[in-house]
């Protein structure tokens, strides 16, 4: 199992590849710059404005190619958590995620499940999320699907259908479209 | 000279072709530009939201916080209510309405309707239902008194059967506030109240009443008993039929 930890330093990504410029021919950059294999774990961390390192997703894959240069790539079977700041508040499950750290944004798509942890209880189901961890919004796009049912409540309290719904990481405040 | 002329005439055509192509290219894209705004609004219009014991349909945009508020906005939002209590339906229609709760509760506390507001509700009563619909500029409904005020010009029309006699009262009326409270069973007219009455097993015909400063009306009785504050009433009560020797 291969194991990526993305950005775990203390200092931002781009100070991190500044001090480790990668020197080396071609093919063995290539191979290097990309990463293709099965069970994958990416912990995706940033620079907190007090200096320290925080938590922003963390994802895992059955398969897929991550570019640890651009630390991006396309990953099968994903699961994980997103973070906001520093602590976890949704666990989301696709068949394909899609990860750009430079913009900071995940796609999932094919069908992606999103289940709040902290408040716990919102299930989101839809057929494409894109997360946009600055902007701290959740686009869920295609038959999307929402419930509330809160820790031991014996029916959902809130649910509804649209063709497309924006949250916060949270899974809290939204709006429709 | 020729050629000068000729090559004027492509330039000239050129920049018209150019133009055309633009002014097509604009149109393509203003078209192209509503058909996308269309279909965005018929998506939102099959968008439903439901909370506790409230649903939010047609609107072309809500935002909210998740059992704090909603905010919904479109020519044809509706909240439809459901008072598990009393066994009651509500429904509001306007072109903004915003529901609040308070945390913890599923039950929506408040909502408030502004522009084009139509209410309607029914309600189990003995021997039937009573039903009741009202339009007006603005709504507000207080779910801890069970009360909904229209304000106005208000509109407003309730029925109810009258169990022993089979027959259905009636009242109908305009105002600057109508306010229906459905625990208590009033509907109350204020300010410039023109109304009429119809009590089938007790009138002649309807009640006028005319000019009025308030009419509060006690539903729950049968017949109706109304109370009216200043102004000019108008009825005709039946009289009693001799009993056959």
């Amino acid at each position: 199992m291969a194991c990526l930890v993305a950005g775990c330093s203390s200092s931002a990504p781009k100070k991190l590849h500044a001090r480790h410029p990668i020197r080396t021919p071609p093919q063995q950059n290539d191979a290097l710059k990309s990463v293709q294999s099965t069970g994958i774990v990416i912990h995706w961390q940033e620079e907190a404005p007090n200096g320290t390192v925080r938590r922003v997703m963390e994802l895992h894959a059955a398969t897929g190619q991550w570019n640890v240069q651009t630390l991006s790539g396309i990953l099968r079977s994903g699961s994980g958590i997103l973070y906001r700041d520093d602590r976890p508040k949704v666990r989301f499950k696709a068949p394909l995620v899609e990860a750009r750290r430079s913009l900071g944004v995940v796609i999932a798509k094919g069908g992606v499940v999103l289940q709040s942890i902290d408040p716990a209880g919102a299930t989101v189901t839809a057929e494409r999320v894109r997360w946009d961890a600055r902007k701290n919004l959740l686009v869920a796009m295609g038959n999307v699907h929402f419930r509330y049912q809160p820790p031991g409540a014996p029916k959902p309290v809130a649910f509804g259908a649209a063709p497309q719904m924006t949250f916060d990481t949270e899974l809290d405040a939204y709006h429709i479209p | 000279m020729a050629n000068k002329v000729s090559v004027a005439v492509a330039f000239a055509l050129l920049c018209l072709g150019g133009t055309l192509a633009q002014t097509q290219a604009g149109r393509a894209a203003r078209r192209a530009g509503h058909v996308l705004h269309k279909r965005q609004n018929q998506a939102s219009k099959s968008a439903s939201f439901t909370y506790g014991d409230v649903t939010l349909s047609g609107f072309s945009r809500i935002t909210g916080r998740l059992g704090v508020v909603a905010e919904a906005v479109g020519p044809g939002t509706t909240v439809d209510m459901m008072d598990q209590n009393h066994k009651a339906t509500g429904r509001l229609q306007a072109k903004q309405i915003t529901v609040y709760w308070t945390q913890g509760s599923t039950q929506a506390q408040r909502i408030e309707a502004v522009g084009s507001v139509r209410y309607s509700g029914v309600q189990p009563t003995p021997g039937g239902e009573q039903k009741v619909r009202g339009e007006g500029s603005k709504a507000i409904f207080v779910r801890a008194e069970n009360k909904i005020t229209l304000f106005g010009p208000a509109t407003f029309y309730a029925e109810q059967p009258v169990p022993d006699t089979h027959t259905v009262q009636t009242v109908s009326g305009t105002s600057n506030e109508v306010i229906y409270d459905a625990t208590k069973q009033t509907l109350t007219f204020n300010g410039n109240v023109n109304a009429t009455i119809t009590m089938p097993d007790t009138l002649e015909g309807p009640a006028h009443i005319a000019g009025a400063e308030s009419i509060t009306l006690e539903l729950a009785e049968r017949p109706y008993t109304f109370n009216v504050k200043l102004g000019s009433v108008e009825f005709h009560p039946k009289q009693s039929q001799p009993k056959p020797k």
